[in-house]
């Protein structure tokens, strides 16, 4: 019983995953391979879980940035310096700069970011990342 | 007449291997060993030091006297692995709060970046207000000296290491006895190697 259970539930895993469309999928995909980025590029600092560590580096999950595409793209192009006030919390840790990530990583990141911690589930664009002017 | 001999001799084992468990558990000595005139053994030992710790006053092996300590290497403005030392560093420091039998060492590799006043602001914000913990700068040399001669860890400057802060260091924990033996070295990066830490820190401490 338990294996035609469970050969059910997995046919229709597929079947739900075929009716999904290619934005959806392009979403999933983008979320997934932001996760591994984030895990490489900024969870030593942020923390795995975006809870950063004490009042050195800020927690991904708190900013209330998060959607701002150009701000947070910067941040991780160019890093950050100087006081930083979130949520209440004054932070001053120099943030370096990410020179070897593409946009497309970029956009990965801040897609997964918001869909994690964020209050949008929106696929960030390379394009969009592309376009940032950064001061 | 075989078989019962035979269980005898199993069960005899069982007992044996968990009466060695943990309350027998020795630490090892590490480093190179010398043997004097006498032929006594003569453990790898940390020397004196002198260095300034973060509210700019100096800092000896006196301030570790009777005392076990944990000891690493890392820098303020490190990208890569310092964050993640210093969560683990942190658990350790909240399991033994307040326990005036262990203390802690965090040296940096970058005093030329990480002044006093750096020091001092770190440890602030990282939300350490006791003297358990002490952070150190100091001649460089001196610090990197220590490292790889005396605690047996690597650290030194690499300006090609732009990814990583352009440092190159190890990831260790070093613990050193109330003899200034070092007893274990642990990768201060990874959760389960900090979980044997903290047991032989607590098999240390017993003594």
């Amino acid at each position: 019983m338990n294996y035609y259970l469970r050969n059910s539930l997995f046919l229709l895993g597929v079947c739900l995953a075929s009716c999904a469309s290619p934005e959806q999928v392009k979403y999933e995909q983008y979320v997934i391979s932001g996760g591994e980025l984030y895990q490489t590029h900024c969870s030593n600092c942020h923390g795995k879980e975006g809870d950063g560590l004490r009042n050195l580096y800020p927690p991904i999950r708190q900013i209330d940035f998060l959607k701002d595409v150009s701000l947070v793209a910067c941040s991780i192009k160019n890093g950050l310096s100087g006081p930083m006030e979130i949520n209440g919390k004054m932070y001053n840790q120099k943030m370096p700069a990410n020179k070897n990530l593409y946009n497309l990583d970029i956009a990965q990141v801040i897609t997964f970011m918001n869909a994690k911690w964020g209050k949008t589930q929106k696929l960030v664009d390379t394009d969009e990342v592309a376009k940032v002017v950064c001061e | 007449m075989r078989k019962i001999l035979g269980f005898c001799i199993v069960c005899l084992l069982i007992f044996v291997v968990f009466s060695c468990g943990d309350s027998e558990r020795k630490l090892p000595f590490l480093g190179e060993r010398e043997v004097n005139d006498k032929g006594d053994s003569l453990y790898h030992s940390i020397p004196n030091f002198t260095f300034i710790n973060q509210d700019g006053d100096t800092l000896t092996q006196d301030f570790f006297k009777n005392k076990i300590y944990i000891t690493d290497f890392f820098f303020t403005s490190c990208p890569t692995i310092c964050p993640v030392m210093k969560t683990q560093m942190l658990r350790i420091y909240e399991k033994f709060k307040d326990n005036p039998g262990l203390r802690i060492l965090s040296h940096t590799i970058d005093p030329r970046h990480d002044s006093v006043s750096v020091l001092k602001s770190y440890k602030k914000r990282l939300g350490i207000d006791s003297e358990q913990w002490q952070f150190v700068t100091g001649e460089q040399e001196k610090i990197y000296q220590i490292a790889q001669k005396s605690y047996l860890v690597s650290a030194m400057e690499d300006k090609e290491a732009i990814d990583d802060g352009g440092f190159v260091h190890s990831g260790a924990f070093v613990l050193v006895d109330k003899n200034r033996h070092i007893r274990g070295v642990y990768d201060g990066t990874k959760e389960k190697e900090v979980n044997k830490l903290i047991k032989d820190i607590e098999l240390l401490l017993k003594k």
